[in-house]
């Protein structure tokens, strides 16, 4: 048995236990008080345990320099006995007894001498014959012993009476004689006083082992002994531990210690019957540390008093709260489903009662819960059918397969006698029958079964009539019941509207066969899914009119992309006649200078027709997402230096300053779309010098060392401005300012395009007017570094005049069906000595091409009868036509046609209207052809190369209008005074120009010189 | 015994490898509680060892002594110039003012000791434990230089090493060779005995005509290990070999030995008692003729000789009727147990037991060297300094016991201190008053037995 979908248990962790938290709660006030007894009881310890060391001390200094004066006896003993063994009557007897007790006497390390009873040196031993008769009844152990009466033997200071005037403690006793104790002098015994001294009298101090330091003073502060023996003789009377001893004090105190500042206990005692005070430094970490062991015992015992009480009580705990832990585990199992685990719990106490009323709650848990369960599983299983439709419905979006799908699945999952759908016609207010389960459903629908919206006898009207769910468990009952002869044994009904958005969409018809079988329930599922099939319908009806409106768009988008290419080709092919001839015609010398004129508009007409075509095309193409970026290496400084040059005739023209400006951090070199950077920054300067009539244009050019890089450009003018209205529509296509009187120029595409490929070059661009002060127009695009060899070098453009000698004779085919492209190439190609045949369709340059075997043919890819795409393929097909060159001419305005034009098997690609000098160019690629080229080299004074006729053209397009109005007219009308004259105005200007019509002018080449004149501008 | 005491007693038996299981164990339990206490003691409190050691020495307070010795240390100063050693002679009172600084934790460093109170220091745990040290630093050679009986006799009934032999104390038989001439006796052979030795006390004893003596045959010291002697004479003990704490001296062995001695003071008179000589010293009564012979060891031959104005001889001591025996002294150099410097104190032991101090020793004093090795030139100082008097004595009387391993050194018991005052007590009664007969020396012994238990 399994709940499904149980709560987990809770696992309660090791501290959370109620056996834990009783012992903690139990034990808590224990450890509080034991823990303030333990800190208690370890200050007291402290406390009590420095006044009992410092008392300890005290009195063991007191004993000890007690002892020590004991000691003194011996040695008191020793000279005394010396002394009682005299026989004054002897003569020297002094000497005499010192002889014989010479043994005895040797533990005195500084001698022995005799005084007699006024103080004169008697005897010494050893023998000090220097000393002899010497008075030293000055001597403090000499008169300390007279002024006492004899009586007791007197210790000494340190004393310089040792031999040859060394320090010496001398002890002294009397020496007296018969039974009436006469007083015949004193007899002292003396200790050297230094460090290289091991008299005995030391080793009783050592032996006292009264600590790290021990040492001796006298009476004036003077170190008789010392555990250092380099401070034996030393003046101590400066510390206060000495003047205390000097008072006669005992004492003992826990102090840096007075020798070497360490932590101590120092104590000190006067040594009785002496002038001297014993001192003692002790560690204090020594003597407090059988203390601080006591005290870690003592915490030991502490937590040892906790601890094995805890672990007495943890085992009686767990005895008691197993059953406890036992009903836990019951309780969760039962909480998991698991209503078969019974308790065993035998105490026979209040647990075991509690046991027992646990499994009887556990049984009837049991019971309960099968019923829910039973329920739940019902339910699950409806909602589980519910979900599952309703996941269908959605995957189905036309509206017969998902009403089809909606009844057959209802009737698979709940095998209703039938199911049916009406759909609601607003149009005629009529249910039709839209899907119906069996044969019964299927006849309905072919027959268009319907019941009219506010038909009296109907439960399926009646339930789209009032939006809600109608049941009828026994219909036999019902008034409003309509019987369907198709479905004799229905004897229950539910109809649910289908309602979305609060319109009735149709209805979900079930019936069954059984009375009272479909119950609430049912009703409830019903309308829960009647609810999900008006989503999905109305979801199904929206994706059928979204589809058919995309297949609208779509047809009108083929048209305008149809109509597109229609256009640029039909509108290019005569245009690539017009410039074409008109280049052919220009080459011409006879020409006259009204013909010439006349071409020159023809011309620049043309080119202002393509310049507007291919900026339609331009915004078409990008519009329909077809421009491609097209990235190479090159270099931006010359970029900037031929705009420069470019611009700079025009606006000299206008008497405007031309400014190009760059930071110095520009890259000469850079990989990016040079063709779209030149197009917009042409087209800002283009505007920037038509629109200005005074003042000047700056182009300022800074680079962002960002990654990837970046390139900022900002062209400013000084020209009329724009007002702020429209500043915010003149990047959109075919808008021009309102002021801009030249507004009808151009098609109002420049500043669209010049935005869009900005933004195709990574970055954008946006612009800043004042009316009558200017505008700046900034852009950026995003760039990557290049280095020198990356760039391409640039051939010099040169004019062909003919073929190198020592040539094979080339055949070209011309396959083209427009004529006037045909006459073009075929009057460009053969004055240059080239063979040159016709086709006007595919095949038929198939056919020229197997018999004649061209070496190149010029294929236009559009053609009747066969296009270009066939021909290149039939021909590409063979082994012969693999040696000839095929090169595709297209009007199309579109970059991906390339693409299929090379997979045809075309060699190169060309674009209408060619010029003539890339057709030269591929013939020169393609098949080797070597021209001769009329070249004009050199330059000078820095100027900017010339090389070629169209440059020197450029040259003087770029001149001042009325400038080239004179010369023209000076040239027509030959006159050469007047030419010099003019050529001599542009010399600073354009060297190389005027040096070379200089050349030309003195030469009498006019033809050559009207050649280069560019048309005559209107 | 701390257990500081115990861990470092525990710790030397285990570089020996003589630990047993329950050493063993009480080892690691000591071990482990100082691990304990170190882990929470927060810095190292044991005194650390200054760069100069000093030490105390006591030692015999005769008035040879001290010269000798401050002048022998000064050697021992010069090899160790880290240790200063402080000479001091020993109290008069020496066998219980010991015990007291040694309880007060100012005894000497390194000290002397014999008889009866040396091994009761031992035993109250005041002196070191020497094996280590002797482990460590004594070759074999050395140990066999010693007499083994005296060697043996620095252990306690239980291990302890606690001393090493200072010198060897020989006891003989000194007797005035001008007496046994007087006599017509022949002097005394190595090999004559007991009976032999009552015989030479009768011819030599002389009497007024009051029957009161004015000469006694010989005289002996009454005191614990002169008596034991005879005891072992007779083939008995004070203490049961294999227990010491069972007492032997009222065994028929013992008693016998004792009997021989107090019937040749009060039944034949012809040895003298103390209250026979007033009280004077057995040497002195000797050397001032009031006995013949007196029996006496090597350590005082250097005063008979000195002293005495009649010719000398020396005589092994007679054997008894059941072994032969005399008694070789257990004077031996210890460490005080609580020296702050035991390594120390051990370098100046070392010293104290070196040929070099052992032949000062017998070149001051004619002290008996405890080295065999020595004995030649012990008794080469001796004929050197007596050539005379020492011409026709037998040297090699004190040292035959020695060399041939008969002698014998006091047997202790674990408390000998209530044994040695029971016996005291009770021999001055026998001996010296007469007061009590030899056959009281059981009741005695189960005194003494009783005295270990309670101890």
């Amino acid at each position: 048995m399994s709940l499904g979908q149980p709560s987990r248990p809770r696992t309660i962790n090791r501290w959370g236990t109620l056996q834990t938290k009783i012992i903690i709660w139990s034990f808590l006030p224990a450890v509080v008080i034991l823990a303030i007894v333990a800190v208690v009881a370890s200050l007291a310890n402290d406390q009590f345990t420095e006044s009992l060391v410092i008392q300890r001390d005290k009195q063991l200094i007191r004993l000890s320099a007690s002892e020590l004066s004991n000691q003194l006896n011996d040695y008191f003993d020793r000279l005394d006995d010396v002394g009682r063994g005299m026989v004054p009557q002897e003569p020297n007897f002094q000497a005499v007894a010192l002889e014989e007790s010479r043994n005895q006497l040797v533990i005195f390390d500084g001698g022995v001498v005799v005084l007699d009873q006024f103080g004169k040196v008697a005897a010494s031993q050893p023998s000090r014959p220097e000393i002899i008769g010497q008075d030293w009844s000055d001597r403090e152990y000499f008169t300390n012993m007279v002024r006492g009466q004899y009586s007791v033997p007197v210790a000494s200071n340190i004393t310089k009476d040792g031999p040859n005037g060394i320090d010496v403690l001398a002890l002294s006793v009397p020496i007296l004689h018969g039974g009436e104790q006469k007083f015949l002098g004193a007899i002292v015994g003396m200790f050297q006083v230094n460090g290289r001294s091991n008299n005995s009298f030391f080793g009783e101090i050592v032996k006292l082992r009264l600590g790290n330091i021990t040492y001796l003073v006298d009476n004036h502060g003077r170190v008789i002994f010392h555990t250092d023996p380099a401070l034996i003789g030393q003046d101590f009377s400066q510390q206060t531990i000495i003047q205390s001893l000097q008072k006669g004090e005992v004492g003992a105190a826990h102090t840096s210690g007075p020798t070497n500042g360490a932590d101590v206990v120092a104590s000190y005692a006067p040594v009785p019957r002496t002038p001297w005070g014993l001192v003692a430094e002790e560690d204090w970490n020594s003597v407090v540390h059988p203390s601080k062991v006591y005290g870690r015992y003592l915490l030991l015992l502490l937590v040892i008093n906790i601890i094995i009480p805890v672990i007495i009580i943890n085992a009686g705990m767990h005895r008691l709260i197993k059953p406890v832990g036992v009903l836990s585990a019951a309780a969760q199992a039962v909480a998991t489903g698991d209503f078969d685990h019974k308790l065993e719990i035998r105490t026979g106490d209040e647990l075991e009662e509690l046991g027992e009323q646990f499994n009887r709650m556990s049984s009837q848990l049991q019971a309960q819960y099968e019923n829910l369960e039973n329920q739940v599983a019902s339910r699950t299983e409806r909602l589980r059918v519910v979900a599952a439709l309703s996941d269908q419905l959605n995957s189905i979006l036309n509206v017969e397969e998902l009403l089809d799908a909606i009844i057959f699945q209802i009737q698979d999952y709940f095998r209703y006698y039938h199911v049916s759908i009406y759909l609601l016609h607003d149009d005629d207010n009529m249910l039709v029958t839209a899907a119906g389960t069996g044969l019964p459903g299927l006849q309905m629908r072919t027959k268009g079964h319907h019941i009219p919206l506010y038909a009296e006898k109907s439960i399926v009207a009646e339930a789209a009539r009032t939006g809600q769910a109608i049941r009828v468990d026994n219909v036999q009952n019902n008034t409003i019941w309509l019987p369907n002869p198709l479905l004799p044994l229905t004897r229950t009904e539910i109809a649910v509207p289908i309602v979305q958005a609060g319109q009735v969409l149709g209805v979900l018809d079930v019936q069954d066969d059984k009375v009272g079988k479909l119950d609430e329930n049912d009703a409830t599922l019903l309308r829960s899914l009647a609810n999900h099939i008006g989503v999905a319908l109305s979801n199904a009806r929206l994706f059928e009119q979204t589809k058919l409106a995309k297949e609208a768009a779509e047809a009108a988008n083929h048209a305008k992309s149809a109509f597109l290419a229609n256009m640029s080709h039909e509108l290019r092919t005569p245009l690539n006649a017009i410039l074409g001839f008109t280049q052919l015609m220009s080459r011409s010398g006879s020409l006259s200078a009204d013909q010439r004129q006349n071409l020159e508009i023809i011309s620049r007409s043309g080119e202002h027709l393509l310049a507007l075509i291919n900026d339609v095309l331009e915004m078409s193409k990008i519009e329909a997402g077809r421009i491609v970026l097209r990235e190479q290496s090159f270099d931006l400084h010359r970029l900037l230096s031929d705009l420069e040059s470019m611009f700079s005739l025009r606006t000299q023209e206008k008497n405007l300053a031309l400014v190009f400006e760059r930071t110095a951090d520009v890259p000469q070199y850079i990989t990016a779309d040079e063709g779209k950077l030149r197009q917009v920054l042409i087209n800002l300067l283009s505007n920037a010098t038509k629109f200005t009539d005074n003042g000047r244009i700056t182009l300022r050019t800074h680079y962002v060392p960002a990654e990837p890089p970046q390139l900022h450009f900002a062209v400013s003018d000084t020209g009329a401005g724009i007002h702020p209205d429209e500043l915010g529509k003149l990047f959109e296509p075919f808008v021009q300012a309102s002021n801009n009187p030249k507004k009808l120029e151009g098609t109002g595409l420049g500043l669209a395009i010049s935005r869009r490929f900005a933004r195709i070059m990574g970055g954008d661009m946006t612009a800043v007017s004042e009316v009558g002060k200017g505008s700046t127009f900034q852009f950026h695009i995003l760039v990557r570094l290049a280095e020198a060899d990356e760039v391409p070098d640039e051939a010099p453009k040169r004019k062909v005049i003919g073929l190198a000698p020592n040539q094979p004779t080339y055949r070209l085919l011309i396959a083209e069906d427009v004529e006037v492209n045909r006459r073009l190439l075929v009057k460009l190609f053969q004055p240059f000595g080239f063979e040159v045949r016709e086709a006007t369709n595919g095949q038929e340059a198939v056919q020229i091409w197997d018999e004649w075997e061209p070496h190149l043919i010029w294929m236009d890819m559009r053609m009747p009868v066969m296009g270009g795409y066939e021909a290149t393929q039939q021909i590409k097909a063979t082994l012969k036509g693999q040696s000839t060159v095929i090169i595709a001419l297209t009007a199309s305005a579109f970059d991906e046609e390339k693409d299929s034009i090379l997979a045809a098997g075309c060699d190169a690609f060309l674009r209408k209207p060619f010029r003539e000098q890339d057709l030269f160019d591929i013939l020169a690629e393609h098949l080797g052809v070597r021209f001769v080229y009329d070249t004009v080299t050199g330059s000078q004074n820095g100027a900017t190369a010339v090389t070629t006729a169209e440059q020197y053209t450029a040259l003087l397009t770029a001149l001042p209008n009325p400038w080239l109005t004179a010369f023209r007219t000076a040239v027509l009308q030959l006159d050469l005074t007047q030419m010099l004259a003019l050529l001599d105005q542009i010399q600073a200007q354009s060297p190389a120009l005027a040096k070379h019509l200089t050349e030309l002018a003195h030469s009498f080449e006019y033809d050559q010189i009207t050649a280069l004149l560019p048309p005559q501008r209107v | 015994m701390s257990s500081q005491n115990t861990l470092n007693r525990l710790q030397r038996q285990l570089k020996q490898g003589r630990l047993n299981r329950r050493e063993f164990l009480q080892l690691a339990g000591l071990l482990g509680i100082t691990a304990v206490t170190t882990r929470c003691t927060p810095s190292e409190t044991s005194t650390p060892t200054p760069s100069t050691v000093q030490l105390v020495y006591e030692d015999w307070e005769t008035d040879w002594f001290p010269g000798m010795a401050q002048e022998t240390l000064a050697q021992f100063h010069e090899t160790h110039p880290n240790i200063r050693v402080f000479y001091k002679p020993d109290p008069d009172d020496l066998e219980t003012s010991m015990i007291v600084q040694m309880k007060a934790g100012t005894a000497p460093d390194v000290l002397q000791g014999c008889c009866t109170f040396f091994p009761v220091w031992a035993q109250q745990g005041q002196l070191l434990d020497l094996r280590p040290y002797v482990a460590a630093d004594l070759d074999q050679e050395t140990l066999d230089d010693w007499n083994q009986a005296q060697y043996r006799s620095f252990f306690t009934p239980n291990g302890v090493q606690y001393g090493l032999p200072k010198y060897q104390g020989a006891l003989a038989v000194f007797y005035n060779k001008d007496m046994f001439d007087e006599a017509g006796l022949a002097y005394p052979t190595t090999d004559w005995t007991m009976d032999d030795y009552l015989t030479m006390m009768k011819a030599l004893t002389v009497r007024d005509g009051n029957g009161r003596t004015t000469r006694w045959g010989s005289i002996l010291d009454v005191s614990w290990d002169r008596l034991q002697i005879y005891v072992n004479s007779w083939g008995g003990h004070y203490v049961d070999p294999q227990d010491a704490s069972k007492c032997l001296m009222g065994a028929p062995e013992a008693l016998a030995g004792f009997q021989w001695v107090y019937d040749r003071m009060w039944q034949d008179k012809v040895m003298a008692t103390a209250l026979d000589v007033e009280k004077v010293e057995t040497r002195n009564a000797f050397l001032q003729k009031k006995t013949a012979m007196v029996e006496d060891g090597s350590w005082a031959l250097k005063d008979i000789l000195a002293n005495a104005d009649f010719r000398i001889g020396v005589a092994v001591f007679p054997k008894g009727p059941v072994r032969h025996a005399t008694l070789a002294t257990t004077d031996g150099f210890g460490i005080y147990a609580n020296t702050p410097y035991p390594d120390q104190a051990w370098d100046l032991l070392q010293f104290l037991i070196s040929k070099e101090y052992g032949l000062a020793m017998a070149r001051a004093n004619f002290l008996q060297p405890a080295r065999k090795s020595l004995i030649q030139d012990w008794v080469g100082y001796i004929q050197a300094d007596y050539p005379e008097q020492s011409k026709d004595v037998d040297l090699a009387a004190f040292a035959d016991g020695q060399i041939n391993e008969y002698a014998v050194t006091a047997e202790i018991f674990p408390n000998i201190t209530a044994a040695a005052n029971l016996a005291s007590e009770a021999w001055n009664k026998i001996f010296t008053l007469n007061q009590q007969p030899v056959s009281s020396m059981a009741t005695v012994c189960q005194q003494i037995e009783a005295a270990q238990k309670s101890s």
